[in-house]
């Protein structure tokens, strides 16, 4: 007890020190709290939203409908089956509901749409899209042929409340169905991924016109709690039995967990290198605070302390201040964390990259997870309890008589000492004494400067990866759909509608060839279409391309794994993706049919045989996209002679916007435009500015900490040379001097770090650069994200690279004024006092 | 002639929230050459006192010149500049920068002087190999005994040639051999080179080669005697 009330006295002697390890301790906490309640909200919202808005919590099927996903697969409305579920333990409510594709024509142009037939009583009770409604209502009991849908929907098919859309599908007999429905509301859920593809309908309408009468393909259920929908799944099954299947959330929306746990191990990651550079800065002081004191300590074990007090004092200085850096560090972090929890973090301004993550909209609501808010907490304790361990050892080792005599083992080398001996300016005394001094007490400096190394090399290292990762998400959609720039008719880019087109299109193509940065240059026509196979019918965004220039401009050609690329004269032949062809159960050398909405409005369709597969990796192209030759889709589209895009590529990616830019200055006043790569994929260079940002939150942290970490390292070094300094002052060294000496010895620090900081990094990323670093094991997160394959490259991009370096070296040159001024404001006559 | 004037010195300072008043009205005069040594038990004022004269410090009240510059009147970077070129210190704890050698610890002051390389390195290995440690220049001062150090601390004190040289107890850390080593060669250095050396002292030694002895007790001089050799 009285050891306690010594080290406690012992912690408030040095208030300086005590605060600045406290604030080292509170910072590093308050931001894990806080970064980790960020993307735990983030996965929150998403699940809740994801779940709320359109799944719900599990969903009954007959059993293999989720893998086949056919009409062949739906199940009888059995009513006595669907009130003993609902009367199961867990169970809040259930709907009945048919879920497949059409194709909805609006007054503007056709798109692939999801079709949900929901009970307009029950829905509601299982899923929030009925608290969506922005205009008009939800459905009715009564309503026949009416239809809502997504405000995005709804604004790229031109269509209001009161219009009328058709819906037009195939049936389950294979038949070709179509209805007109009455939009009576439009929804925003604020998910970009439901609000720009799905409709719902009344059921009996559903049934209807899928041919479905008195069936269902499944029921969704909401349950008393989500985290048990497992196991609620399990119960379920007894009642069901084995000719349906029972699946939660986790197995009906694997691509998000996958997502989910991408979050969580990138969160992992930050915490630990938050971690690690807050365990440096801590260790420092403690380390520090027992070497001033050597003289104190040998007084203390020649009074009779024993050594394991000695451990025991110190130890207990460390848990007095890791206590009270916990408690801080938790109010703050708490506080920050459930303040924006409540307010929400805007991040409107990257709306369509966060719309990308199903579930997730342009305010971010932060959430506190006790589990985590715990694990942060007893890490930090023991990272700031447990570095006081060595010094306390050591100390507790020492030989009373030298330690009162103050003797501190010099671990110098001599070759060192000699170094730099000569040399002739004040600056040079000062560069010499300033490096000498950080071999004085390596200990020190290999901390100081192994945190800002670790910190830097981090940085480089993520921020590499994260532009492996952009770089690879650009070129591939750059190499396999989007060019480098693209001409086109104004509003096209909306809605792909082949009501518009590009005039003149020769006299474009060889003007846009004549521009010194194009190397290549096809014109193409893209439209909205669905694809059916005798079973299934998907959307499709099907590409007219020129058989012998597109191969100059994209690369698809480089990746096709069955059959062959498409030739000039190919008549009916059609390349698709390998996830659509699986979806579609198609062979090579099949027959299907592509329908699309024509300029007048009205249906065409066209018989292709498959002659390629093409497999780049990525489910979005792999799934989505359909060519055929550009004559072919000129016929199916009744466009004959005409182009909607002409696809360039140029010498180099970075030339993309100033070729726009050179190329609309031609088109100035004309209805048609040159839009570069960034223009085209907006969604794609959000993303880029959002995962920027977020990175630059984390280098924050890691700067703030770091600068604590420098002037921590620099306060000591100044008050274990206190009588020093007081030495040189008497000598009539000036005190701007004594601030010169200090901010070198940073500067000095500061390199180390840096240099040593950036060659690991560079090591890392040329290592891994070199192999890519697999993320197969997240194959379902990586997948939805445009463009993205499963194993990434670290890249190296100075530019991107130097600023943060940069700052972070002037970071620690400021954090060492502090420690400066306090060294050159010292009393002469004090400070040679001082013991 | 007088290098130092003091006139009614009166030093205030608060130790722990309490006030203390260390010297309590000094008058003085040293003049060029002096060998003097104030002498006086623990809490006499000593220290006080040499601090004031090394512009260390500046009186509560009464007035000190060195030369002709009054200490009072002067800012903290002029009195940097006074320390830099009209004072040398020897302390009783040595007080060497530990991470420059010897020789570097000397040419220190010259270096803040911007006295030429060549001259400076010139003047510090002479000064070195007079208070006897030539070979030793490059070592480290933890690589030096105690009375290898405080000879350094002289070679530094003296080798810009100030006006007075401070030595707050210089012999204190030291064996009687040693010390008595070290005040001989401050005592030829004061004869051969006119240095004037101010001791603060309790040791017999300084006392017995001290020219003046001042006797300070409570803050106030008791005797003031010149020996007549």
């Amino acid at each position: 007890m009285k050891l306690l009330k010594l080290a406690y006295r012992n912690v408030w002697r040095n208030k300086r020190r005590s605060l600045i390890t406290l604030s080292a301790i509170t910072v590093g906490l308050a931001a894990l709290i806080f970064v980790w309640g960020f993307i735990d909200g983030m996965n929150e919202q998403t699940i809740e939203n994801s779940t709320s808005y359109l799944t719900g919590h599990i969903k009954i099927h007959k059993a293999g409908f989720h893998d086949e996903k056919t009409l062949h697969m739906s199940t009888a409305h059995d009513l006595v089956l669907q009130q003993r579920l609902a009367s199961s333990a867990d169970v809040i409510a259930i709907a009945p509901r048919i879920e497949d594709k059409a194709m909805l024509s609006g007054t503007d142009e056709a798109r692939g749409v999801k079709v949900i037939g929901v009970d307009p009583r029950l829905e509601p009770k299982v899923t929030t899209i009925a608290k969506a409604i922005i205009d008009g209502r939800y459905l009715q009991v009564n309503d026949v042929n009416r239809i809502i849908l997504g405000d995005k929907l709804a604004g790229r098919a031109g269509l209001k409340v009161g219009d009328e859309a058709v819906l037009v599908t195939q049936a389950r007999d294979g038949s070709l169905a179509a209805d007109r429905f009455q939009v009576v509301g439009l929804f925003d859920s604020g998910i970009d991924m439901i609000d720009a593809s799905h409709v719902f309908i009344p059921l009996s309408a559903a049934q209807e016109l899928y041919s479905l009468w008195g069936q269902i393909t499944e029921w969704a259920l909401r349950v008393s709690n989500r985290q048990r929908a497992d196991g609620i799944a399990g119960q379920l099954r007894t009642v069901t039995g084995t000719d349906f299947e029972v699946l939660a959330w986790k197995q009906l929306l694997p691509e998000m967990v996958q997502m989910i746990r991408f979050h969580e191990v990138m969160s992992y990651i930050i915490v630990f290198i938050v971690f690690v550079i807050v365990t440096v800065g801590v260790a420092n002081t403690i380390l520090m605070a027992v070497k001033e004191r050597t003289r104190e300590f040998g007084i203390i074990l020649a009074l009779g302390t024993s050594q394991l007090q000695v451990i025991q004092l110190v130890l207990f200085e460390s848990l007095i201040l890791g206590a009270i850096g916990l408690l801080l560090g938790n109010l703050i972090g708490l506080f920050i964390t459930s303040y924006f929890g409540n307010t929400g973090i805007d991040l409107t301004e990257y709306t369509l990259a966060m719309e990308t993550m199903p579930g997730l909209s342009g305010n971010v609501y932060p959430l506190i997870r006790l589990d985590h808010v715990l694990l942060v907490s007893v890490v930090t304790f023991s990272i700031s309890v447990l570095p006081a361990l060595y010094p306390a050892w050591q100390v507790s080792r020492l030989q009373p008589v030298e330690a009162i005599r103050g003797v501190v083992r010099s671990t110098i080398h001599k070759t060192w000492r000699q170094a730099a001996s000569a040399g002739s300016s004040t600056h040079l005394l000062f560069w010499r004494i300033a490096f000498r001094n950080i071999w004085r007490n390596p200990w020190r400096s290999v901390l100081t400067s192994g945190a800002t190394a670790f910190g830097l090399a981090a940085f480089v290292f993520l921020y590499s990866f994260i532009d492996g990762f952009f770089e690879q998400m650009i070129d591939n959609s750059i190499d396999f759909s989007t060019a480098h720039v693209q001409i086109e008719p104004r509003g096209y880019r909306d809605d792909l509608s082949p009501a518009l087109y590009l005039l003149q299109s020769e006299k474009l193509l060889s003007q846009a060839q004549q521009h010194p940065s194009v190397i290549a240059a096809a014109p193409r026509i893209q439209v909205e279409a669905m694809i059916s196979s005798p079973t299934k019918t998907e959307p499709l965004i099907l590409t007219g391309v020129d058989a012998s220039l597109e191969p100059q401009v994209t690369k698809l050609q480089t990746v096709i794994i069955e059959g062959k690329y498409l030739k000039d004269n190919d008549e009916t032949n059609i390349l698709l993706g390998r996830k659509l062809v699986a979806e579609l159960d198609l062979r090579l050398g099949e027959k299907m049919v592509v329908t699309t909405q024509l300029a007048d409005g009205s249906l065409g369709s066209g018989a292709y045989r498959l002659t390629g597969i093409y497999q780049t990796d990525n489910e979005i192209f792999d799934r989505a996209f359909g060519y055929i030759g550009l004559r072919q889709a000129q016929s199916l589209l009744s466009m004959q002679g005409k182009v909607s895009t002409i696809a360039l590529r140029l010498q180099k990616r970075e030339l993309s916007q100033d070729t726009a830019f050179d190329l609309n200055k031609d088109l100035a006043g004309s209805n048609t435009q040159a839009q570069s790569w960034q223009e085209i994929m907006p969604v794609l260079v959000q993303m880029i500015d959002v995962t920027r940002l977020m990175f630059y939150v984390v280098l924050a942290i890691v700067f703030i900490v770091v600068a604590i970490g420098v002037t921590n390292t620099l306060f000591m070094s100044v008050m274990e040379r206190t009588r020093e300094f007081g030495v040189m002052l008497a000598m009539g060294t000036e005190p701007r001097l004594i601030v010169r000496m200090v901010v070198y010895e940073s500067i000095a620090l500061g390199l180390i770090g840096i240099v040593l900081g950036m060659l690991l990094g560079i090591l890392l990323v040329s290592y891994y650069g070199a192999g890519g670093i697999n993320l197969s094991g997240f194959a379902g997160a990586t997948s939805t994200i445009p463009g993205l394959t499963d194993v990434i490259y670290p890249v190296l991009i100075i530019d991107h690279l130097w600023l943060p370096t940069v700052v972070l070296f002037i970071t620690g040159v400021i954090a060492a004024f502090y420690p400066a001024a306090r060294g050159a404001r010292l009393s002469p006559v004090a400070a040679i006092r001082h013991a | 002639m007088s290098i130092v004037c003091i006139e009614h010195v009166i030093k205030d300072y608060r130790q722990n929230g309490i006030a203390v008043q260390a010297l309590r009205g000094i008058d003085m005069i040293i003049d060029k050459g002096e060998f003097m040594a104030l002498v006086g038990p623990s809490g006499s004022g000593k220290t006080t006192l040499l601090n004031l004269i090394g512009g260390l410090d500046t009186p509560s009240s009464g007035r000190i010149w060195i030369g002709k510059q009054e200490i009072g009147k002067l800012s903290k970077r002029e009195l940097s500049t006074l320390r830099l070129w009209k004072v040398g210190f020897v302390f009783q704890e040595y007080n060497l920068i530990p991470v420059l050698s010897a020789l570097e610890n000397v040419e220190y002051v010259m270096l803040l002087q911007k006295i030429p390389d060549e001259e400076r390195r010139k003047r510090s290995m002479a000064v070195l190999a007079e208070v006897g440690l030539k070979g030793l220049e490059h070592r480290r001062p933890q690589e030096l005994s105690g009375g290898q150090q405080q000879r350094v601390a002289v070679a530094r004190a003296i080798v810009s040639e100030p006006t007075i040289v401070l030595a707050d107890e210089p012999t204190a850390n030291l064996d009687s051999t040693t010390g008595g080593a070290l005040l001989d060669l401050m005592r030829d250095l004061n004869e051969r080179h006119q240095v004037t050396f101010i001791f603060s002292t309790h040791d017999p030694m300084v006392m017995k080669r001290a020219k003046r002895l001042v006797q300070l007790k409570d803050g106030q001089i008791v005797n003031d005697k010149t020996k007549t050799s």
